[in-house]
């Protein structure tokens, strides 16, 4: 089974507006300068449990305010994770079906389009914004929004079309 | 011939009458007059000294003498007065050194401690201040104040702010009227001044009346809505530059005039000016930028000129962001850019004035409101600055005011002081009104002292009436002095409501006299083991503000003065009442095992809670206080990127009706290359470790916390827990 690293219930750092953000565990990039390097392991962390989707669909509404919800790493669409993403976007979406729902990954969008995963095809027509790319040191640049490298991109899903953002 | 040594090691001669005299002194005090006997006794006593032997004796070998030979007649009772006299003497001889020592400690600075974060305590006049405040405050403890009020203040019971100002008379703080000040000039000592003609000139004058009025009190000053006051001035600015333009810029000319006079109550986009497009063009251009370098100019003012022995800046507040004429937005936008842009050449945090934006439902609350992009300006200058904070226009307890009239709206200074409803006549108006002096009780002693639920409830009660005494002998006191000691104040009626012929009081009655209060938190885990993040810590929390907002209600009726609820900001206090209260009682768990004592009504520092959820509790307390209060939430530095998040808290703030509220985020410079922003040690830029380290104390912001902060503060500071950090 898939594990996670932590959950943020109110997130004002990843993702736009106040977010709950879900931190997967294990990554194969393994970048080096990566702020996250607690979730290279993919035997670390916490085991996922299905109860685990419902606690953060709980958490988006605390407050009775609405939350957006951001899904981060580790990688969410490494192999070992891409059911357990899939599993809690799918129940967040049908939650929140107005919610902006923002996705990380190290994999550059080129390369996702070469695999064919039925649930990447899923996660990739439910989320509003895909942030990708590895993290390259050299490229560092601490002005970026939602980004750690200046090789990574916004993109933000108009119906089938994916449109980079600044 | 016998040689005697005084006190300051001189030999001098020995003189008979002085030892004759002493032992008279003791017995007229005794018997009321002097009698043969005395007088007989007196010099046989002199005599055996004078002739006993020829060592040099000391002053107080004499003094023995004089005892020995006393206790050897009959007269014991004059013994007895002579020794008591003598004790007394030696007492106050040891007052003297004691107090003459730590003025000199002041004087020289060598033991700064940071009491209050904006005094420099190391300069000159920093010296001079603290030297006098030593004398001041001793003086009114000893000479001028209750015994009631001197005892509550030395057990750590109800603590007196500002008692070295005691003694002079002068009162807290003021919301300045500039709308008046500006409009018609006022005279100083030297001057007099006459009425602003331009916005350059009105900033100007909002700088040196700040200055003006600080020296006339003890406490801060601010502007209540300083967007409306400034339409005139941007108006008048814009018919100059606009004749400027018909003159040089517009090519035809045929057109109409308007007196000068007419300019300050034409709008800068009446069909007037419009008619000459390029001259049009021309003065809003010009406008824009005399605003701006107006507001540039202020921000400098307001960080540079030094004022009061002590050399520190006016505490200045300007609250503005409901005007919704062009001119009025110029102003807004230029605030709040010279706020993001900062000053001097590394275009650092601006420390005054302490901006704060009014958040009005309708006016600027969400988008399609006429500022809602003000709002999110402010919220940009907030993430990068701190600055501005947020006062909600729509707070209930500031019901009765006049959506008329800008001087009403919710305002406050930036510490968080508010003026309440005025029970004599003012009704919600903030301008000309101020806080006159507050004292704050110190929760966790009386807890502690009452040791139960039911005889804290007792004993606060009864100290809740103490308090009102005491601000009631002080309010007298402060109303004894003559209007000379502030005449710019009363002569320029900045502050609002003076009649010679009744005296000061006529002004001083529509200011607030307030109850503060310090550590619930503790105060609660004292008394049920749980702070008010738990249900019972709550339900016991909103009963002690509730006997706190009932007798000030009473109070208010009954003195006809505008006692209120003040939730203190404490910056020394917190630590200093926290240093006596271990020295009485300990270090106990959750109490008092750190170095500061929770503010006011607040959530403890430390709390790991949301931001939403120390909202939702602390909005439940607000309510009871009408004198002042402040909500803060600790975010980290990177939602200047997130100002979509920003707006969610704050909007959830004011949703919440808490009256004034405030975001902390690290704001840390590097003074190499000017980088701002969250520093772990050293700068992302360009590597430097010299970093500025800026933080919130109060409402306020002071410069580098860990210099500037008094020792409980920056432990305070270091416990902040970030709100929006893994739970």
């Amino acid at each position: 089974m898939s594990r996670y690293s932590a959950i943020i219930p109110n997130d004002v750092v990843n993702g736009r507006g106040v977010c709950v953000s879900f931190f997967v565990q294990g990554c194969p990039h393994r970048c080096p300068g990566c702020f996250n390097e607690e979730t290279w392991d993919f035997t670390g962390g916490i085991p996922y449990t299905p109860d685990v989707k419902w606690e953060i669909i709980k958490l988006i509404s605390a407050n009775n305010i609405t939350r957006n919800f951001s899904v981060l790493g580790g990688e969410p669409l490494a192999p070992q994770n891409i059911d357990m993403t899939w599993e809690v976007i799918d129940a967040v979406r049908h939650a929140y079906p107005h919610i902006e729902i923002t996705l990380w990954t190290g994999y550059t969008y080129e390369e996702l389009t070469q695999r064919s995963n039925e649930n990447l095809l899923h996660i990739l027509n439910t989320i509003d914004v895909l942030v990708d790319g590895p993290f390259i040191e050299e490229e560092k640049d601490l002005s970026l929004r939602l980004r750690g490298s200046r090789n990574q991109h916004i993109r933000v899903r108009e119906h089938n079309y994916w449109e980079i953002q600044e | 011939m016998r040689y005697i040594k005084k006190r300051d090691g001189r030999i001098v001669e020995f003189n008979k009458n002085k030892i004759v005299n002493a032992i008279l002194r003791a017995f007229q005090q005794v018997d009321g007059d002097i009698s043969t006997y005395a007088i007989d006794k007196a010099n046989n006593i002199a005599t055996f000294i004078e002739t006993e032997n020829d060592k040099i004796l000391s002053v107080e070998e004499i003094q023995d003498l004089v005892e020995n030979g006393l206790m050897s007649t009959k007269r014991k009772d004059v013994a007895r007065a002579y020794i008591r006299y003598r004790q007394d003497r030696s007492r106050e001889r040891e007052w003297n050194t004691k107090m003459m020592d730590r003025i000199a400690i002041k004087l020289a600075a060598s033991d700064v401690q940071n009491q209050n974060a904006n005094v420099d305590e190391y300069s000159f006049g920093g010296r001079r201040g603290e030297a006098d405040s030593v004398l001041f405050k001793e003086y009114a403890l000893d000479n001028l104040i209750s015994k009631m009020a001197r005892n509550n203040h030395l057990n750590n019971e109800i603590y007196i702010h500002d008692l070295d100002a005691y003694i002079l008379g002068m009162h807290n703080c003021l919301t300045v009227p500039f709308d008046d000040l500006l409009a018609n000039g006022f005279n100083t000592r030297q001057t007099d001044v006459r009425p602003a003609n331009s916005i350059n000139t009105a900033f100007q004058l909002v700088a040196v009346l700040f200055q003006l009025q600080s020296l006339q009190q003890f406490g801060g000053v601010s502007a209540s809505h300083l967007d409306w006051t400034m339409v005139p001035y941007v108006r008048k600015s814009f018919y100059k530059h606009f004749m400027d333009g018909l003159q040089w810029v517009e090519t035809k000319n045929t057109y109409m005039n308007m007196p000068a006079e007419d300019a300050a109550s034409v709008s800068i986009n009446d069909e007037f000016y419009r008619r000459a497009p390029k001259a049009y063009n021309y003065a809003m251009a010009m406008t824009e930028k005399e605003t701006r370098q107006a507001v540039e100019g202020m921000y400098h003012n307001l960080n540079t000129l030094q004022s009061r022995s002590g050399n520190q800046l006016p505490f200045t507040s300007i609250n503005y962001g409901t005007c919704t004429l062009p001119e009025g937005r110029m102003i807004i936008k230029a605030l709040l850019e010279g706020s993001i842009k900062g000053v001097g050449k590394l275009h650092k945090t601006a420390i005054f004035p302490c901006g704060i934006f009014q958040y009005m439902k309708g006016v600027n609350d969400k988008p399609g409101t006429p500022n809602y992009d003000m709002y999110r300006l402010a919220l940009e200058s907030t993430a990068k600055r701190l600055y501005p904070n947020y006062a909600n226009v729509d707070w209930s307890g500031n019901a009765g005011y006049d959506v008329n009239d800008p001087a009403t709206y919710f305002s406050t200074m930036g510490c968080r002081t508010a003026n309440g409803y005025d029970i004599n006549g003012f009704g919600q108006l903030k301008d000309g009104r101020g806080n006159i002096c507050p004292v704050t009780i110190i929760l966790p002693t009386l807890a502690m002292e009452a040791g139960n639920v039911e005889d804290f409830m007792l004993l606060l009660d009864e100290k809740i009436h103490e308090a009102k005494d005491m601000l009631l002998e002080r309010f007298e006191y402060i109303c004894s002095q003559s209007p000379s000691s502030a005449k710019f104040m009363y002569e320029n009626g900045t502050m609002k409501g003076y009649i010679p012929e009744e005296g000061i009081r006529s002004a001083l009655k529509h200011g607030t006299i307030v109850i503060g209060q310090l550590g619930l938190a503790e105060c609660l885990q004292i008394l049920v083991g749980c702070d008010h993040t738990t249900e019972e810590g709550m339900k016991l929390a909103k009963r002690i503000e509730q006997l706190f907002k009932d007798r000030c209600a009473e109070f208010k009726q009954t003195y006809k003065l505008n006692f209120g609820v003040y939730y203190t900001p404490a910056e020394n206090l917190c630590y200093t009442a926290m240093k006596k209260f271990k020295e009485d009682f300990g270090e106990l768990p959750n109490i008092s095992d750190r170095d500061y004592f929770t503010n006011s009504m607040h959530v403890p520092v430390w709390k790991e809670i949301s931001p939403f959820d120390k909202i939702d509790i602390e909005s439940q307390l607000t309510g009871y206080s009408s004198a002042g209060c402040i909500t803060y939430v600790e975010l980290e530095g990177a939602v200047l990127k997130n100002l979509d998040a920003l707006e969610q808290i704050v909007t959830y703030a004011m949703n919440k009706d808490v009256p004034y509220f405030a975001i902390n985020v690290p704001n840390d410079t590097c003074l190499e290359c000017g980088w701002t922003g969250e520093i772990e040690n050293e700068c992302p830029e360009c590597g430097s470790t010299n970093i500025q380290r800026l933080r919130r104390v109060t409402g306020y912001l002071t410069g580098n916390y860990t210099t500037a902060f008094n020792y409980g503060k920056q432990k305070e500071v270091e416990d902040r827990f970030k709100h929006s950090k893994k739970l």
